[in-house]
């Protein structure tokens, strides 16, 4: 068992076996539908929210094999860093089942929910991989810290400084994010929750970016976390790796961010799911992470609403859920642009689907995080409600509604209403939505309730025993 | 004056200044660098390392300033020259700050613009000047600094192992290593009573990265501290280094403008680095954002500015800038020797007493050139503020510090080929009691002699 394990990933990093970028792909491309033939996994489109442990448990095994037979490709040195099952189980084994985020009054625990488990989820919000304009993001970043139903905030990111576009590794991205990160800190403080955990500040792309975030007045706090990100699939470099190094320091929560594409290196769904567990598994042993971000995507059309990525959240979810004490937040990207029905039809299906099946509530993306300003905070009072509303359900059940959530959307899925901007549907001084977001909110809501799942008072209950 | 964001326009400066290859940039320095000696007609003299010439300290200034104006800085990363306006410069150097308030609490000290011949004391901000340090005795080291009277503030040092391994810069390695050297650096000054003591970089740190993970107001660097930012040989800067800026102006942390004009270099001989150096310094001003300037003078070949050239540089830049601005800098000592010698005593004190006429702040030192590791300890820099100190309170003039360095090169010159390295940290100090060993205190008891005799009258020292 080590207990110092930055200074072994660098030794790894610089003794491992060497082989190229491509050839690591080739590898592992070529390794994944072994591994779905051995382990007999199969998909089925008809079925988004599975009840099958076996399954699950089969999943998370050969997304072990898979971890531990290809490692973590380090892009700096260009070799492989390997770890044993031993060393793999050992660190599992100690990744802790419950943390609190934020501080004071407004701090929360997560906490490791199991399948259909009867624990509400932590509820995330802020601009998912949704660009900012420099103008609205302390109005957008506000509309969501104010949601009594959101525990916490993502700063999301702004491109722009003063006008100019930024450009990571320059003074324009230091600017920047210290920018990001005091209205992130600003917008919490006016809503009433001035430690509430600020997840990210998505703005920065280095690691001199991320860290300049860092100060307890006015920006990021050790209640906080940061984003390490890996590149597709199963990569690091030494740029992510120095970030594990400054934040445990600073005790911050390191939060693992993987994208593991639906139809890329992982091929469909069932070995994207594959890719995402082991992704997870890097995620303990290189950035020692408190909570990840589930966050697969379709190649594509950059969303995880259609049928392959919400089996995706409920298969590896399940797997994840029943084999280890790690936690995940989902990151919902929509196709469908903001303040229309469609989003939050998407919204719903995945957030059924994440609920029971062990994974806490991220973000909203909508339209794959494409346009700028598509992002607001009453889509994430939605998620919330109906989330808690969703608890205790079984798979079997949840697979029913989100079967029938998905199909108000499947015909226009990859051919969405385009939506508006967060200017267009909320009033910028009073911070409320407009008249016409709230009606398509009130309509999308009261159409679920008649499908049987009350969003409208469901979360109250839960609220009640949880408070 | 900069209408928008100074920061910005040096960044868009940076993308749509002229293109340059880096050595058409320095040919074009070197050569107008001697256009501009001729012009401003400034020449050194070997007999007189630190002149008392006032206007010759005007021409070099406007000579320094010319020259930035005339070649601008060179941005390595985009290859392109980022060029200021002569009124954008002195903007600039109006606004920048007299006086500084380094560190806090009790032990906090004012450093403010000295004069030339200036009877205030300067203050001591010393340390091992970035030199490599076992990290088995950098505590130990660091402490022997803090604990000298005749210091201010210290710098932590450079350590080149993390728990055995080499730290490579850019790597987490890096961010481990400084974490734990600005934690050291903390430690060494809470150890010796003087908690809010400033600390003035963590100089493991080599990249952007490495230097803003010092940023940490309880065990690391607090806004109180600061960090230097450096320029390339001469005149360059990148995007690694202006990082820095904006991270450390929100920080609210000392930003120190450390600049290494090379004796011999593209500036060529010492009339020429002087003119470079005064150019550097008012980019640091400008580009920097400076609070106080860090002039490391290096001879191209030994490393050291114990030359006649050395020294002429930091009389004549010093005086230029004494007199044609209000800003606070200071200056180290790179020496050939090293501890538990005579020779660098001798070596450390003619720059303590060149600078401290000439309107610098102190700061060192660099022993053996910064060649051997763990060869500098805090003697020697408590030394540099001992000379500092009764420099001022003797009020030696420039005549007379002249006289002083001249005696003191006599005493170490015949070394520069086969230099003294002397005795590492662990082996000058008793290791329990942080006592220098009694061979580096009879040192430095001859060497105070002579200069007593020389005509610095000093008050009682730690090693008397």
């Amino acid at each position: 068992m080590y207990s110092n394990w930055l200074p072994e990933i660098v030794k790894r990093s610089e003794a491992g076996p060497y082989i190229k970028e491509s050839d690591f792909d080739m590898k592992l491309t070529k390794r994944i539908p072994e591994l779905i033939k051995e382990y007999g996994l199969v998909y089925d489109p008809n079925v988004l929210v599975p009840s099958d442990d076996d399954l699950a448990n089969r999943l998370y095994q050969a997304g072990m094999d898979l971890f531990l037979e290809m490692g973590v490709y380090n892009m700096s040195t260009q070799r492989r860093i390997l770890f044993s099952r031993d060393e793999v189980e050992e660190a599992v084994a100690l990744v802790p089942r419950s943390f609190t985020v934020g501080a004071g009054k407004d701090a929360v625990v997560m906490q490791h929910r199991g399948v259909e488990s009867s624990i509400p989820c932590v509820i995330h919000s802020g601009p998912t991989g949704t660009p900012s304009s420099e103008k609205y993001h302390p109005f957008i970043l506000a509309s969501c810290a104010q949601e009594p139903l959101v525990d916490c905030l993502g700063a999301g990111s702004v491109s722009t400084y003063q006008g100019e576009m930024v450009i990571p590794g320059t003074p324009l991205e230091i600017l920047a994010v210290q920018r990001d990160a005091a209205v992130a800190r600003e917008a919490i403080r006016k809503a009433g929750r001035p430690e509430m955990h600020i997840n990210d500040v998505a703005s920065p792309l280095t690691c001199a970016g991320k860290i300049s975030t860092y100060n307890p007045e006015w920006g990021m706090r050790s209640t906080d976390g940061l984003l390490i990100s890996q590149m597709v699939e199963l990569k690091t470099d030494y740029d992510q790796l120095s970030r594990v190094a400054r934040m445990k320091t600073l005790g911050m929560h390191i939060v693992d961010l993987m994208t593991p594409l639906v139809g890329g290196l992982g091929g469909g769904p069932v070995g994207t799911v594959i890719v995402t567990i082991a992704c997870h598994l890097l995620g303990v042993m290189c950035y020692q992470a408190s909570y990840h971000i589930y966050g697969h995507m379709h190649l594509l059309h950059s969303t995880d609403t259609d049928r392959m990525g919400l089996w995706g959240y409920a298969a590896g979810g399940q797997a994840l859920a029943l084999n280890t004490p790690i936690q995940s937040i989902n990151a919902i990207y929509t196709q469908a642009g903001l303040g229309t029905e469609q989003v939050l039809w998407e919204v719903a299906a995945a957030s059924v689907a994440c609920t029971v099946s062990g994974i806490h509530q991220g973000g909203v993306g909508t339209r794959g995080g494409s346009t700028e300003d598509h992002t607001s905070g009453l889509e994430n009072r939605f998620n919330a409600q109906v989330s808690h509303s969703s608890l205790g359900m079984t798979r079997e059940e949840a697979n029913g509604y989100v079967l029938e959530f998905f199909s108000k959307y499947e015909e226009t899925h990859m051919n969405p209403p385009e939506g508006k901007p967060f200017s267009e549907i909320y009033n910028v001084d009073t911070l409320e939505p407009t008249e016409e977001w709230l009606e398509k909110y009130h309509t999308v809501s009261d159409a679920i309730v008649k499908t049987g799942l009350d969003i409208n008072n469901r979360w109250k209950e839960v609220k009640r025993k949880s408070n | 004056m900069f209408t928008r964001e100074r920061l910005i326009e040096i960044y868009q400066r940076s993308r749509s200044g002229k293109f340059m290859k880096e050595v058409e940039y320095d040919l074009m320095l070197a050569k107008r660098v001697q256009e501009l000696l001729k012009e401003y007609d400034i020449k050194y003299d070997p007999k007189n390392v630190c002149p008392a010439d006032d206007a010759m300290a005007d021409r070099v200034f406007q000579a320094g300033l010319q020259l930035l104006v005339d070649v601008g800085a060179y941005h390595l990363d985009t290859q392109r020259v980022i060029k200021f306006t002569k009124e954008e410069i002195l903007d600039c150097l109006r606004l920048a700050p007299d006086t500084l308030n380094l560190g806090e609490g009790k032990d906090m000290v004012v450093a403010k613009h000295r004069n030339i011949e200036d009877p205030n004391p300067p203050l001591n901000l010393t340390g091992p000047a970035g030199q490599a340090c076992d990290e088995e005795y950098y505590l130990a080291n660091l402490t022997s600094y803090a604990q000298e009277p005749f210091v201010d503030a210290i710098e932590s040092g450079a350590t080149l192992t993390f728990n055995g391994f080499d730290i490579m810069a850019g790597t987490l390695m890096e961010v481990m290593a400084v974490q734990r050297d600005a934690a050291t650096a903390r430690e060494a000054v809470r150890r010796v009573g003087k908690p809010g003591m400033h600390i003035g970089d963590a100089a493991t740190g080599m990249t952007a990265v490495g230097k803003m993970a010092a940023s940490e107001p309880i065990n690391g660097l607090r806004p109180c501290d600061g960090r230097l930012v450096a320029q390339m040989c001469e005149l360059k800067v990148d995007d690694d280094q202006l990082n820095r800026v904006p991270h450390l102006l929100n920080y609210g942390s000392f930003i120190i403008n450390l600049m290494t004009p090379l004796t011999g270099g593209v500036g060529g001989g010492p009339d020429g680095v002087a003119v470079v150096s005064v150019a550097e310094t008012l980019l640091g001003v400008v580009a920097y954002y400076a609070d106080y300037h860090y002039l490391s003078i290096t001879h191209i070949k030994r490393a050291n500015n114990s030359d006649q050239w050395g020294m002429y540089v930091l009389a004549m830049a010093g005086q230029a800038m004494a007199r044609n601005s209000h800003i606070v800098w200071t200056c180290d000592p790179f020496c050939v020797s090293g501890p538990v010698t005579d020779e660098l005593l001798y070596e450390v004190a003619q720059h303590a007493v060149i600078s401290t006429v000439c309107g610098y702040t102190q700061h060192g030192v660099g022993a053996t050139g910064g060649f051997e590791p763990n060869h500098h300890t805090g003697l020697e820099a408590g030394w540099q503020g001992e000379v500092g100190v009764a420099t001022a309170n003797s009020g030696i003039t420039r005549e007379k510090a002249n006289e002083i360095a001249l005696k003191c090169l006599e005493k170490y010159e015949a070394t520069f080929d086969t230099p003294k390295r002397g005795l590492p940290f662990q082996e000058a100090y008793d290791l329990k009691s942080l006592q220098p060993i009694e061979e580096w205190k009879e040192c430095y008891r001859r060497v105070k002699a002579d200069l007593a005799k020389w005509g610095l009258q000093f008050t009682e020292g730690p090693w008397d």
